[in-house]
């Protein structure tokens, strides 16, 4: 570790006389780095720490701590003595000009093997999360896999180093200087998934018809929640690439597609986006779209009316096989329900979310469902 | 005019000493007369020479000994009487400084030709010696003094040169001991050159302002009668305005008469002091430097449970002013001052106080090629890496104490800062500060952000309190969770984590400081409007709509997945001063347009409240009281 010179950060202990006679140069050594921790808790910098033992004799001790080729920022350095706290102290700290380094003046009140621990914030290494999920053929759980994958462009190479997420075992780990270390981080087997359809009325085409033969598909994720109850719910779930595939009952895989999923905090849900189904089909129509209960002013021009609406979505399902149907309606402004042939639950103001029981195909054809919203839009301005 | 002009005329012609009348008499004797021209020539040549004090002249020690025995002799009195004429004051000025000037060139050709040797009384230095030194010391600043023997002692009805302008005849009955009137810069006959160390030096450097008040105390040996001192600052960043040379004693008998910057000489200054006391004088010279400064940062450490912070200001001090300060007392000053011009630009001026007119910039260094040479220089002659040693072995205490509108930071003792180096010491320690960890929401300030915030105030409920904390950045750290090896927490210094770094404002006693720490992962809110609707529509006599009211429901939806309960302060906007609101929590109006909810939640839970909020519009923001 130490003998790269070109990349390491180079820790160089010179010890000098103390007061009393100044060009003195007692000893020059350099310490090996003991223990050492990566903490990669903090996204935005990661903290280095390392322990060194210092030769020290009483007195005056001039240490060289130089970093050449590393990016370190300088005021983040923290040196602390851990044999001898009280009797060991940094006096000063004062940096040469034009180099990557700065002398720490330590007064040692007799000779000491100290240990010290050396902190800086060291850029260009960090880590990524990824994920592998395999789910069963049914869909109903998946095996899945996380990854650390841990990245080293900082111009140091690490032997050997305690590395710290902010959650999990610390586990040793050595990397050196533009390596990459890919590691297994968590192993949960079968986690329920819920295999989700979405067809959000704001984002895909209503009525199929008029793309003339291009199927309209609709989005399926894969919902794992980050509970107990799924094996999971330890801690949050950091964001990161996810690949997902499913056994093919051959015993292989296939591939079914890959999305990014964001921070999971503990309780909380992700749904991974596997791709597009062209098994189940919407068509929605507005039926109704009248002006009612129309206000005019004294020119007889109209400056507040409601809406008469309805809007009817036929849901088809090809598949031979049961799905549930997220279907995301969106009424824009004041709105009343005058009339709904389904339940949906409110999302927010202008959001509503039905949940719509497919059975699976039968033989004469697609198991078919029909949403009929009747509503009215309120004190609409022209 | 008859026969060839005389020494004493052409110097009185080249220094425009002599009346219109003979002037003209001169110029048109010049004009004719190759020889008198060549003589002039060769006169301008050694005023011009002299004024490089490169090619200092060796003194003789019989010389040396001849101008001390004059210096002895007592001044004879002289009678002024009140009833002169006042040409015969201006022409015995114009005779005596004639006098001396010729005396100077008398003396200057004997000190050539005279046996070279040092000075017992002064360090003296020889053209050689001196040239070695400044080669060695390119950055440092040469002092060098010039004493001018009064070489003859004249009586008669002048008009006496001082450092308050003129000063009058007395009466008739006044005896007034005579006194030479100034030499001429050009024409320093005896040129004793000493070096002499900064006894001490002070820095008072400012963080609002590239601003450093340099203070040094030098001995200086002094002659009786009139000395140059000449001050160099080749590459250094001096403002050579502010320049200003005190004697600590005998200041009644010692007075500085004007400082000059040479033509010609660049990065110079002279000046001119007549001095009624011969030997060793300590003087203080101070000036304003660019090129030094400091700021101020922080560590904060968290405790485990995030209820305590220990906290660590340090200063960091810098040089860049191409000079070296050894054993400096360096105090720092911590408020705005106000500046009319920049200390940097004074300092490359080509002249000190800028010329009538308009002058081409003019590149003095090249900065980059400085900088090598004085790492360079200042490597060969220092200690290893730089460093003079330290004498103390404790960590130097830095007082605090307010000065008028500013805090003056003293650090214990000297400090060595030499050129391009940085230094950083703990300026003040203060374990278990009380902090308050807080998250904000407002969408108006970080959109759908939650952010961080750790709160304390410097007050001795804190810990700290003692002075005010200048702005600066801070680095936040907690005590990390677990230990991850046995040797971990040795010392009571477990590991840490580092949580996120920001800047700090100037934090006066007694006032609180919030720090911002950056979004907050583990804590969400979500904010979400559920209802909307419209009512109580007013209407004009045109039947346009001049009044109504928007009822808006919203649900706020706060996650915290942390292993620690938090507060939370949730700020929402309604875009008008007409509103009301009705909420199942408390809530505060923070401001004419908005309300403030606080919250505390439990570790890794979520919790939900809502509130109804109408804002009235046109006519119907009436109905409000």
């Amino acid at each position: 570790m130490n003998g790269k010179r070109d990349k390491i950060l180079a820790i160089l202990l010179l010890l000098m006389c103390s007061a009393l006679s100044q060009a003195r140069i007692k000893l020059v050594a350099l310490p090996e780095r003991a223990a050492t921790v990566i903490r990669l808790d903090n996204p935005m910098a990661t903290l280095i720490e390392e322990e060194r033992v210092l030769t020290l004799q009483k007195g005056l001790n001039k240490v060289d701590f130089s970093w050449k080729g590393v990016s370190i920022d300088s005021d983040s350095i923290r040196l602390r003595p851990l044999d001898h706290p009280g009797k060991v102290t940094l006096l000063s700290v004062s940096y040469p000009p034009g180099e990557a380094a700065l002398v720490w003046d330590i007064s040692s009140d007799s000779d000491y093997a100290e240990t010290v621990r050396i902190s800086y914030l060291l850029s260009n290494i960090d880590r990524l999360i990824t994920y592998k999920a395999i789910a069963d053929k049914a869909e109903t759980y998946v095996d899945l896999k996380s990854f650390l994958v841990l990245r080293n462009f900082s111009g140091e190479d690490f032997d050997r180093a305690r590395v710290l997420l902010d959650y999990g075992e610390a586990f040793e780990q050595g990397i050196d200087h533009e390596e990459t270390k890919r590691m297994l981080f968590l192993k949960a087997d079968k986690v329920p998934i819920t295999k989700v359809w979405t067809f959000d009325a704001a984002r895909l085409p209503w009525d199929p018809e008029p793309l003339e033969n291009r199927n309209v598909g609709i989005p399926v994720s894969y919902r794992i929640v980050n509970e107990t109850a799924s094996g999971l719910g330890e801690f949050a779930l950091w964001g990161g690439k996810a690949r997902l595939f499913q056994d093919d009952g051959h015993d292989s895989t296939i591939f079914l597609g890959e999305d990014v999923t964001a921070l999971v905090p503990v309780g909380a849900k992700t749904e991974l986006y596997i791709g597009d189904s062209r098994d189940i089909v919407v068509t929605q129509r507005k039926m109704t779209d009248t002006q009612i209960n129309i206000r005019r002013n004294n020119k007889n021009k109209i400056i507040l009316y409601d809406t008469d609406e309805v809007i009817t979505a036929k849901i088809e399902n090809f598949k031979d096989s049961p799905a549930i149907l997220t279907m995301i309606q969106h009424i824009p402004g004041q709105w009343d329900m005058e009339k709904c042939n389904m339940k949906y639950k409110k999302k927010d103001a202008n959001t509503l979310e039905f949940e719509i029981e497919l059975p699976a195909r039968m033989e004469k054809g697609p198991a078919v469902k029909e949403l009929k919203m009747h509503y009215n839009r309120r004190n609409v301005r022209p | 005019m008859k026969g060839h002009l005389t020494d004493k005329e052409l110097i009185e012609y080249q220094f425009k000493l002599a009346s219109d009348i003979q002037m003209e008499e001169i110029s048109g004797h010049l004009e004719s007369c190759a020889k008198c021209r060549e003589h002039l020539e060769q006169l301008k040549e050694k005023f011009a020479a002299l004024d490089l004090l490169r090619e200092d002249v060796k003194v003789s020690e019989d010389l040396v000994s001849q101008v001390v025995e004059q210096v002895g002799k007592p001044a004879r009195p002289k009678v002024v009487s009140i009833l002169r004429p006042r040409w015969i004051g201006a022409a015995a000025a114009v005779l005596i400084v004639g006098l001396i000037l010729l005396f100077a060139n008398l003396t200057e050709q004997g000190t050539r030709y005279g046996p070279v040797k040092e000075s017992p009384t002064l360090h003296s230095y020889g053209d050689g010696a001196l040239d070695k030194e400044i080669a060695k010391k390119p950055a440092e600043r040469l002092l060098v003094t010039r004493a001018k023997e009064e070489k003859a002692e004249l009586e008669g009805e002048f008009e006496q040169p001082s450092g308050h302008g003129v000063r009058r005849g007395a009466t008739a009955s006044q005896r007034v001991p005579a006194e030479p009137g100034p030499p001429f810069a050009p024409a320093s006959a005896i040129e004793l050159v000493t070096l002499p160390r900064r006894d001490k030096v002070q820095l008072t450097i400012y963080n609002s302002a590239d601003l450093t008040l340099v203070r040094e105390r030098r001995n200086l040996t002094l002659k009786k009668g009139w000395n140059w001192l000449q001050f160099m600052w080749a590459n250094t960043l001096i403002d050579p305005t502010s320049l200003s040379l005190e004697p600590l004693e005998k200041a009644d008998k010692i007075d500085i008469q004007q400082l000059v910057f040479p033509a010609r000489l660049r990065e110079l200054g002279r000046w001119l002091i007549r001095s009624e006391v011969s030997g060793k004088v300590p003087f203080e010279i101070t000036y304003l430097t660019s090129g030094l400064s400091w700021r101020a940062f922080y560590m904060g450490t968290l405790s485990q449970d995030e209820k305590t912070m220990q906290m660590q200001g340090y200063v960091r001090v810098g040089n860049n002013s191409g000079e070296d300060y050894e054993n400096a007392q360096t105090r720092l000053i911590v408020g705005k001052v106000h500046l009319l011009d920049e200390i940097a630009e004074l300092a490359r001026r080509q002249y000190p106080y800028g010329s009538p007119w308009p002058i081409v910039h003019d590149k003095k260094y090249d900065y980059s090629a400085l900088i090598v040479a004085d790492e360079l220089s200042f490597k060969s002659r220092s200690g290893v890496n730089g460093f003079f040693e330290d004498k103390e072995l404790r960590r130097k205490e830095i007082t605090k104490e307010g000065l008028s509108e500013y805090f003056l930071y003293t650090i214990e003792g000297t400090e060595t800062i030499a050129d391009k180096w940085g230094k950083r010491l703990l300026s003040f320690e203060a374990e278990d500060v009380n902090v308050t960890s807080l998250y904000k929401y407002d969408e108006e300030r970080w959109d759908n952000q939650t952010i961080r915030f750790v709160s304390f105030a410097n007050d001795k409920k804190h810990n700290l309190g003692e002075m005010p904390i200048p702005n600066g950045t801070v680095k936040i750290y907690s005590q990390a969770d677990e230990p991850v090896s046995p040797s971990a927490s040795r010392g009571g210094q477990g590991y840490l984590s580092y949580v996120g770094g920001t800047g700090i404002k100037y934090i006066p006693v007694n006032e609180e400081v919030e720090l911002n720490l950056g979004p907050a992962r583990l804590v969400k809110v979500e904010p979400k409007l559920m209802d909307f609707k419209t009512d109580n529509y007013v209407f004009d006599h045109k039947g346009e709509i001049s009044g109504w009211d928007e009822i808006r429901s919203w649900q706020i939806e706060i996650t915290n997945t942390r292993e620690l309960p938090i507060e939370i302060e949730i700020t929402r906007g309604f875009d008008t001063a007409y509103w009301t609101l009705q909420a199942d929590i408390p809530f505060e109006k923070h401001d004419a347009t908005h309300a403030r909810f606080k919250l505390n939640l439990e570790p890794r839970i979520e919790r939900t409240f809502e509130y109804t909020v109408t804002t009235y519009h046109g006519l119907r923001e009436e109905v409000l009281p």
